[in-house]
């Protein structure tokens, strides 16, 4: 069975996309594909976002977004299909 | 594993978060991850009570995918098939079929849940006017249908018993619902009351809200608009035969559809729907129709054969496709593809069926 990632920390988001209202869309799509991924590897990370996602290893991972609202800094444990989002900045 | 307490605050939230970041990753069959399992079991139960994801929005994800991938509605476009229906979605004017999910997900490696959901309705500052102003003249047109209650009742006072329908099953060549083809009735459902299954009529209410889109429909120049537009149609062609058109006739329509459906089940006004609407060419029902136009049984028509009959109420001697001249074969063809394309939109087939259909001709060689 394909076990989709537990997302933590997720209070981050509103509490950011509240004070920067143009983040909103992005920061729920980007949350809305950690939801529904299985990631087993940072190069699965490659396929969905492609050059969005930088990585610094041990599960450390850093997505920009495109339009430049946002950037969030996440920690996975990919055997445990979790993902603990540590950080919501401005780009 | 000691002191684990349940989270009641946010405080008691971001200790917890903060003991998991620091366990995490830890090794398995260890005290630690152990301890780490149990402290994500209770911030994941506290998270999905107090920020919930659940209601995340396809286009959101779909537009952040793409442009991280770095693409355009140009490749959207080119993965749909068609501009038009890229932009649909992006513009959420659109749902993803499951055949575009499928399509997007497999080309581009976008997870297919995150796709799944309802896109939110864009509430501009426009639409919200325009739904006050609806919302106005519903509520004028509401007010006045009920201050004419008596009104209406006058007109129903005298009208024949709805269930008189049903004794057209009489009828040597009447074909029972169970022997109609799923893609024939679906055809139907879709061009002419795709909502048929779901709205009701059995209050008084429910009168004056059909009454309502009657006289909408009427002042549109849109007859069998919404609501009970099966119904009306049975009540239109068997009971009310001898009614020159006129408002009269249609709120009689609303009234004797409202009180069909007290007294008959959907099915069984589909049913009779099925077997007396003209289709054109002197054929009444589906199963004439079929003979009619395709000489063949009512169990072989194809889903394009079906989608032609199911165009053809609106106007059967308009659409009918027999008729020589190409420009009224184009028009046939037309009609043909609109409901088939009605047919996909309302998820009643797959969009590739649609396709295939649409590159049928109209009647076999």
């Amino acid at each position: 069975m394909l076990l989709l990632m537990d997302i933590l920390g997720r209070h981050l988001l509103p509490d950011f996309w509240q004070r920067h209202p143009d983040s909103e869309s992005g920061l729920r799509g980007a949350a809305a594909i950690i939801a529904a991924a299985a990631w087993q590897s940072d190069g699965d990370i490659a396929r969905h976002l492609g050059t969005a996602a930088a990585y610094a290893g041990e599960g450390w991972v850093t997505i920009t977004d495109p339009d430049g609202h946002f950037r969030l800094v996440l920690r996975i444990d990919y055997p445990r299909q979790l993902v603990q989002i540590l950080s919501v900045a401005e780009a | 594993m000691t002191d684990i307490k349940p989270i009641r605050n946010a405080d008691d939230h971001k200790a917890v978060l903060d003991e998991i970041e620091v366990l995490f990753g830890a090794q398995p069959g260890t005290p630690e991850a152990d301890r780490l399992e149990v402290l994500t079991i209770l911030a994941a139960a506290w998270e999905a009570r107090h920020f919930p994801l659940d209601d995340a929005d396809p286009v959101d994800a779909l537009t952040f995918a793409m442009k991280a991938q770095g693409r355009s509605q140009s490749d959207l476009a080119g993965a749909l098939n068609s501009r038009s229906r890229a932009s649909e979605i992006l513009n959420r004017r659109r749902a993803l079929t499951a055949d575009m999910i499928d399509a997007i997900s497999s080309a581009w490696a976008i997870p297919a849940a995150a796709l799944g959901g309802r896109p939110r309705t864009p509430a501009s500052n426009v639409r919200r006017w325009a739904l006050n102003g609806m919302a106005a003249i519903a509520f004028t047109v509401t007010a006045s249908l009920a201050a004419g209650g008596g009104a209406l009742w006058y007109i129903g006072k005298d009208l024949p018993d709805p269930a008189q329908v049903a004794a057209l099953a009489d009828r040597p060549d009447f074909v029972p619902l169970a022997e109609i083809p799923p893609h024939v009735v679906k055809a139907f459902l879709a061009a002419e009351d795709k909502d048929f299954y779901g709205h009701g009529g059995t209050s008084a209410l429910g009168v004056v809200r059909a009454t309502a889109i009657s006289l909408g429909a009427l002042i549109s120049g849109k007859p069998g608009a919404g609501g009970t537009g099966i119904a009306e149609q049975v009540a239109k062609n068997l009971l009310l035969t001898n009614e020159p058109r006129s408002l009269a006739r249609r709120l009689k329509a609303a009234i004797l559809a409202n009180r069909m459906e007290q007294s008959l089940s959907k099915d069984r006004i589909l049913e009779v729907y099925l077997n007396e609407v003209y289709l054109g060419s002197g054929s009444y029902g589906v199963a004439q129709a079929s003979m009619r136009y395709f000489a063949k049984p009512l169990a072989d028509v194809s889903v394009a054969e079906a989608a032609v009959m199911a165009g053809l109420p609106k106007a059967p001697n308009a659409y009918r496709p027999n008729l020589p001249d190409a420009y009224d074969q184009a028009k046939a063809k037309a009609r043909r593809d609109w409901v088939l394309d009605r047919m996909a939109n309302d998820g009643l087939i797959t969009v590739s069926a649609a396709h295939m259909a649409q590159a049928e001709s109209l009647l076999r060689e």
